[in-house]
């Protein structure tokens, strides 16, 4: 099981490198709300391998309110967009 | 034992799929094709990853609230991408791929037509509300129990005494079941249509918006035709205009190859979720 955990957790510790790299170059709010997404999906998959690893599920609550804020997030900066563009 | 294999193997796979769908975030050359890649094969991928928490977890209820995220998963990513895609799409600061076939030459930007439907019951909510409460609380003691049920009661009454309408949910079982398992076995197959496309070099990536007829009549089939779409990696659905559906494709092959798909999909939901008449229709013409 320590290697699947390890490898898993190096696929994901790359994963987030792409991710962060697509924040910074952007080039739209979009295109940053869609990365942003995609680090908070990197953030639970490594709570989930965390949990394979160690059977400890003190973090799990952690992760409900963190999908739930991710949707929050996401449907805010989509009404942003839609504002900015039929101003 | 064999029940660590698997947990491994999900565990794994869900990972690559994350890692996979961050390269589409790097290569693919607008936002709604990147989206596709980085956060729906990334939804897969999450939810093998929760899978594998859910089997090794030490507790019955890190287990059940493990689940119910990956229930909020199914509901909350789907929707949330669809806003965002047509936020995006008519955004003018946006840039979109010149590659993009525009199917429908200008995408009017909708009202929302809301057509209120006679309150159904509210027991599903009731017993939805109670589920979440046990997992969240991840224990069944006796005290936990009793406050589920005063809880979900007493938000079900105030979500009434708001009057908020809940639609009717018409449910044909075996036809909804057969549904699931369409829908399950397709989000593999697009799945890996969506991977595929991330090794075929950049100009040769086709996205294209195509316009699907609907035939879905209830406002519980179009969330839901609407959701499955968007869900599937590889197609998200952008908006409902008068009978029409935009939906936003990643390779396309042939549009008519992904309206074909797209109807199969809508006959599934028709078949599990339509009111009477058209369920008699359904069965009528297969």
């Amino acid at each position: 099981m320590i290697v699947a955990t390890s490898i898993a957790g190096v696929l994901l510790a790359l994963a987030a490198v792409g991710a962060v790299t697509r924040v910074v170059l952007g080039p739209s709010v979009a295109d940053r709300m869609v990365a942003l997404d995609s680090l908070l999906f990197i953030g639970v998959g490594g709570l989930g391998v965390y949990i394979v690893a160690t059977g400890d599920t003190t973090y799990v609550a952690v992760l409900v309110v963190a999908v739930l804020t991710a949707f929050i997030s996401t449907v805010i900066v989509a009404r942003y967009i839609e504002a900015e563009t039929n101003r | 034992m064999i029940i660590d294999v698997i947990a491994g193997v999900a565990m794994v796979a869900g990972a690559a799929l994350i890692a996979l769908g961050s390269i589409g975030l790097l290569r693919f050359p607008d936002v709604l094709t990147r989206m596709h890649a980085a956060t729906k094969a990334a939804t897969v991928g999450v939810i093998g990853t929760t899978i594998a928490a859910s089997v090794e977890a030490s507790s019955l209820g890190g287990a059940l609230a493990l689940l119910v995220v990956v229930a909020l998963l199914f509901l909350s990513g789907p929707l949330g991408m669809s806003l965002l895609a047509r936020a995006a799409y008519h955004d003018p600061q946006t840039p979109l791929s010149p590659q993009t076939l525009d199917f429908p030459t200008d995408l009017p930007v909708d009202e929302t037509t809301s057509t209120t439907r006679p309150a159904g019951t509210s027991r599903f909510l009731v017993v939805w509300l109670f589920i979440v409460w046990i997992a969240a609380f991840g224990s069944i003691a006796p005290n936990v129990l009793v406050g589920g049920v005063i809880a979900a009661v007493a938000i079900t009454a105030v979500t009434r005494w708001l009057s908020l309408r809940w639609p009717r949910l018409f449910v044909h079982p075996i036809a909804a079941w057969r549904f699931v398992a369409y829908f399950v076995g397709q989000m593999f197959v697009s799945t890996w249509g969506v991977i595929a496309a991330l090794w075929v070099p950049r100009d040769q990536v086709r996205p294209a918006i195509v316009a699907v007829p609907v035939q879905v009549s209830t406002r519980n089939e179009v969330a839901l035709l609407m959701n499955s779409i968007s869900f599937m990696p590889g197609t998200v659905a952008l908006e409902l205009h008068d009978d029409e559906l935009f939906v936003h494709v990643l390779t396309t092959d042939e549009p008519a190859d992904v309206l074909a798909e797209i109807g199969r999909l809508e006959s599934k939901i028709m078949a599990a979720f339509g009111p009477k008449g058209q369920r008699l229709r359904e069965s009528g013409s297969m």
